[in-house]
C-alpha cells in the first residue's frame, strides 16, 4: 500500500562539542532521528529555533557530516557514498535557505548564479545553460531583463524565488526548503508558498519543509514531525497532528500559536484551566 | 588603479545610473580627491621632471657643489656638485617603482596565501604560524636581515619589502574571507556540490578585493617609507643610483651646512606617503561602511 520512500533517514545523530573534542559539554543537536518523505508530499519539520530542525537539514545534505546514523535517497546511503556519486546526487537534492539576502552573492547577476548552479552540475554549451536559466527565471514569474540583475536590485520576496529557481534549475526530486518564507512579509510569504505548491504539482517535487512556523506548515505539509532538543517526539498526517496531538510538547506549540478570534482564545483558556475530571 | 580586479570593486556591478552616482560619491570624497592630486602631481614631475633640470643626476660639477636652492637649482646641489632635484626626481622612480612593484607582489601573494589560509584549516594553522613569525620581528629589521643575506641591490629591497609586508596583507584578506566565507551562499554552493576551487576563486576572491585594494595603498606608502629608511642605513638601493633614502643619506653628515640636501628629499617622501595615505583613507570610507570616519 505504502509507495516506495524517495527518501529514508535512520537513527540520524549529530552531537556538537565545546571548545575541544572530549570536552565535558556534548551538545546533542540531532539525536537518533527517523523519518521517510515520499515521492511528491510535503514533509513538515517543526519545532522550536535551535532544537535541530536546520541541523537535520544540513545533514541530509553532507553540510554538516552527522555523527552516526544513515540517508538513504532512492536506495543509495549518502553518507556512505564517494565523493563523485554525491556529486551528482546533489542534481537530485536541492536546498533553499532561510536569509534571501546573504543567500545570494552580492556580486554577482542573478542570471549569472542561476549559469553558475547549471554550471557546477551539468557540462552543457553555453547557449543550452542561457536558454535554460531564461526558462527557469519564467517559470519562477521573472521578465527577460531580470537576468541582468543584481540581488540588491530586488525585494526580499524576489530572492527568495530566485532562490527557489537556483534549486529548481539542475532538475531535483527532493528540495530542502529551510525556513523559506520565515525572513519574508505575510503577505509575501504566501505567494513564495503557492509556488512552491505549484511547482510541487506540476514538477512532482518531495519538499523537506523546515520551520517554526505552525500555521505556515500546516498549510503546505501533508505529513509532520515535531522536534524537540534534537529529537522527533511525534510524526503523522498533518491532520491528525492539529486535530489530535499526543505529545505534551506538541500541545504547548500548538497552543502557542495566536487564535484567530477572541473567542477561539477564550475557549483555549478555559480549556486549559478546567482539571480534567 | 583597479585594473586588476576582474570587477572593478569600486563599482560591484551596478547599473549605468548607480555607477554615476558611485563616482559623484568619490568625486564628493575630499580626502581621495586630495590624495589622488598630490599622487598625480608627484607622478607628472617624476615623469617630466628630467626635461626641467640643468643636469643629470649623476652629473658632478666640484666647482659648484653644496649651492643654496637658486633658479638653476631649485633644490640646491649636492656635496658631489649634483643637481639635488634631478635627484630627487631620478630618486622618485626608484621609490615609486619599488613602492608599486612591492604594493602589487604583496596583493598577489597575501591573496593566495589570506584565501587558501581561511578556506583549508590546516593550511590555516601551519600558513598563519609561519606568518606570525614573520611579523614578529620589527618590520625595518626583516628587511635589513633579508637584504643581508641577498645583498644591496635595487631587485633585492623589493624581494626583502615583500617579504616583509606578505603577511600583513595575507591577515586582511584572510579575515575578510572568513566574514564572506560564513555567508549563505557559500553554503548554498557546496549544497550544489561547487569545487574548493569555484568557491575561493570565483565567489569569495571578488568580495576581497575592495579590502585588499586598500590594504594594497597602506603597503605602497609603507614600502616607500621602508625602502628610504633602508637606503638610509645603507641597506637599500646601492649609490651612486639616487634613492629618496641614499640621499637623505648623503645629507646627514652636512645637515647644518645643506639643510636643502635632508630637507627637500624629506618633504618629497612627507608629500608621497601623505598623498597616499589619504587616498587610502578615502578608498576605506567608501568602500567600507563599517570604517565610516566620524568627520563630516
Amino acid at each position: 500500500m505504502t509507495p516506495q520512500p524517495l527518501l529514508e533517514v535512520r537513527n540520524l545523530s549529530k552531537s556538537f562539542h565545546g571548545r575541544r573534542s572530549g570536552d565535558a559539554k556534548v551538545m546533542k543537536a540531532v539525536d537518533d532521528v527517523s523519518f521517510d518523505i515520499l515521492p511528491g508530499e510535503t514533509f513538515g519539520l517543526v519545532g522550536e529555533s535551535g532544537c535541530g530542525k536546520s541541523t537535520t537539514g544540513r545533514a541530509l545534505l553532507r553540510l554538516i557530516e552527522p555523527d552516526s546514523g544513515s540517508v538513504s535517497f532512492q536506495g543509495q546511503d549518502l553518507l556512505k557514498m564517494p565523493r563523485k556519486q554525491l556529486h551528482s546526487t546533489r542534481r537530485q537534492i536541492q536546498m533553499v535557505f532561510q536569509d534571501p539576502y546573504s543567500s545570494l552573492n552580492p556580486h554577482r547577476r542573478v542570471g549569472v548564479i542561476l549559469d553558475e548552479a547549471l554550471k557546477i552540475q551539468y557540462r552543457l554549451p553555453r547557449k543550452q545553460r542561457t536558454e535554460r536559466v531564461h526558462r527557469i527565471l519564467d517559470r519562477v514569474g521573472f521578465a527577460e531583463d531580470y537576468y541582468y540583475r543584481f540581488p540588491h536590485e530586488m525585494s526580499g520576496g524576489q530572492r527568495q524565488r530566485i532562490g527557489v529557481a537556483r534549486a529548481l534549475i539542475v532538475g531535483p526530486q527532493l528540495i530542502i526548503c529551510d525556513e523559506p518564507v520565515s525572513a519574508l512579509d505575510v503577505s509575501i510569504q504566501s505567494q513564495v508558498l503557492n509556488m512552491l505548491h505549484d511547482l510541487q504539482v506540476e514538477l512532482g517535487l518531495s519538499y523537506l519543509f523546515i520551520s517554526h512556523d505552525l500555521s505556515v506548515v500546516r498549510h503546505i505539509s501533508h505529513r509532520i514531525a515535531v522536534m524537540q532538543k534534537g529529537r522527533i517526539v511525534e510524526q503523522g498526517p498533518t491532520d491528525e497532528i492539529f486535530s489530535n496531538p499526543q505529545h505534551p510538547y506538541t500541545r504547548q506549540l500548538l497552543d502557542a500559536i495566536p487564535a484567530s478570534h477572541p473567542r477561539l482564545a477564550r475557549e483555549r483558556r478555559t480549556a486549559l484551566t478546567t482539571p480534567v475530571s | 588603479m583597479t585594473s586588476f580586479a576582474p570587477r572593478s570593486p569600486l563599482f560591484p556591478g551596478m547599473t549605468a545610473d548607480r555607477r554615476s552616482l558611485q563616482l559623484r560619491r568619490i568625486r564628493n570624497n575630499s580626502q581621495v580627491m586630495t590624495g589622488g592630486s598630490i599622487l598625480l602631481l608627484i607622478l607628472l614631475i617624476a615623469l617630466i621632471g628630467p626635461l626641467l633640470t640643468p643636469s643629470g643626476p649623476y652629473e658632478t660639477d666640484t666647482p659648484n657643489r653644496l649651492l643654496p636652492p637658486s633658479t638653476t637649482n631649485w633644490f640646491g646641489t649636492d656635496n658631489f656638485g649634483r643637481d639635488l632635484f634631478a635627484r630627487v626626481v631620478s630618486g622618485s622612480h626608484v621609490s615609486l617603482m619599488v613602492g608599486f612593484s612591492v604594493a602589487l607582489i604583496t596583493s598577489g601573494l597575501g591573496l593566495v596565501i589570506g584565501l587558501v589560509a581561511a578556506y583549508f584549516k590546516t593550511a590555516d594553522r601551519i600558513l598563519m604560524r609561519i606568518l606570525d613569525g614573520f611579523m614578529a620581528f620589527p618590520a625595518i629589521l626583516l628587511a635589513i636581515a633579508i637584504m643581508a643575506a641577498l645583498g644591496v641591490q635595487t631587485e633585492n629591497v623589493i624581494v626583502a619589502l615583500s617579504l616583509v609586508f606578505t603577511p600583513y596583507v595575507a591577515r586582511v584578506v584572510r579575515s575578510s574571507a572568513l566574514v564572506v566565507k560564513e555567508q549563505t551562499y557559500i553554503e548554498s554552493l557546496r549544497a550544489q556540490g561547487a569545487s574548493a576551487y569555484r568557491v575561493l576563486w570565483v565567489n569569495i576572491a571578488p568580495n576581497v578585493l575592495s579590502p585588499l585594494l586598500i590594504q594594497a595603498t597602506f603597503i605602497f606608502a609603507d614600502s616607500i617609507i621602508t625602502e628610504a629608511a633602508l637606503s638610509f642605513l645603507g641597506a637599500g638601493v646601492p649609490p651612486p643610483e639616487p634613492s629618496w633614502g641614499n640621499i637623505l643619506f648623503d645629507g646627514k653628515t652636512l645637515i647644518f651646512s645643506a639643510w636643502w640636501m635632508t630637507v627637500f628629499p624629506g618633504l618629497t617622501i612627507m608629500l608621497v606617503v601623505l598623498g597616499i595615505n589619504f587616498l587610502g583613507d578615502g578608498l576605506r570610507d567608501l568602500l567600507d561602511p563599517r570604517h565610516k570616519s566620524i568627520r563630516k
